[in-house]
């Protein structure tokens, strides 16, 4: 079955470039190595994170309490960082816009 | 007489894992190779005869090192460490597949690899060994379907 994927490494991965949102039916091992090795994540539909500029998801980041986001290498690690501040203990872990 | 075509490797697409390896490569091999066998009879000629064994698939790929998530070390190390058997596809341009940019398609298991390799001052880099590790071999692909349907199967 399809899954949404989104490129959180720094090298294309299964023919899409780094920050990009992907839907596919990968095989399965291949995308749990992926996930793995940090090359992709599971997008998490509807916070519509991947649709922001650089800046607005640095600026997003900073207020989800993600230090020196400027710093990370694309958008998908960006993505990442403020998920998984959302998703920290004492947060409300809600993506409401 | 027209000039024959001499094609440069420019372009070339090099998908390991499903992590695209080609600005991270600067030189390709895919070799498929067949063991000889001497058959030669009494009464051959004066010639010896040989015939063809078992075939041997082998790509070597030279990588710069990255050590970035989902970049080449992490995709590597695990693949060597665990001896998975992974897809490696390579084509002579970054196009679509067809008969004048074949793809070159392998289930293969790396045999070697550097995590460290440099001099001082150099840019570290490496050669990876991936040889056949199914039943398939190489395989030639000129058409996009041909090679999803390939890799749906293995």
């Amino acid at each position: 079955m399809a899954k949404r994927y989104i490129v959180t490494g720094t090298m294309a991965q299964f023919g899409h470039q780094p920050g990009e949102e992907f839907e596919a039916d990968l095989n399965e091992a291949a995308a749990q190595r992926a996930i793995a090795r940090g090359g992709i994540a599971i997008a998490q539909d509807g916070d519509g994170l991947a649709d922001k500029t650089r800046d607005e998801l640095d600026e997003l980041a900073s207020i989800a309490g993600v230090s020196n986001p400027e710093k990370l290498a694309n958008k998908g690690e960006v993505i990442e960082a403020i998920r998984a501040a959302a998703n920290e203990p004492g947060q409300s872990g809600s993506n409401d816009q | 007489m027209p000039a024959q075509a001499k094609a440069p490797l420019l372009d070339a697409s090099i998908v390991l894992d499903g992590v695209d390896f080609s600005n991270s490569s600067n030189e390709v091999n895919v070799e498929d190779s067949a063991a000889e066998h001497d058959v030669t009879g009494f009464q051959g000629g004066g010639y010896s005869e040989e015939t063809t064994g078992l075939k041997t698939a082998n790509i070597t790929i030279n990588v710069f090192q990255d050590y970035s998530g989902g970049s080449v070390h992490q995709t590597c190390a695990p693949l060597y460490r665990e001896g998975t058997a992974f897809l490696v596809v390579i084509k002579p341009d970054d196009e679509e597949i067809s008969a004048t940019n074949p793809a070159q398609a392998m289930v293969g298991k790396l045999y070697k690899y550097n995590p460290v390799s440099a001099k001082v001052g150099d840019p570290q880099s490496m050669t990876l060994e991936v040889k056949n590790g199914s039943k398939h071999g190489l395989k030639e692909f000129t058409k996009k379907e041909d090679l999803e349907a390939f890799e749906a199967e293995i």
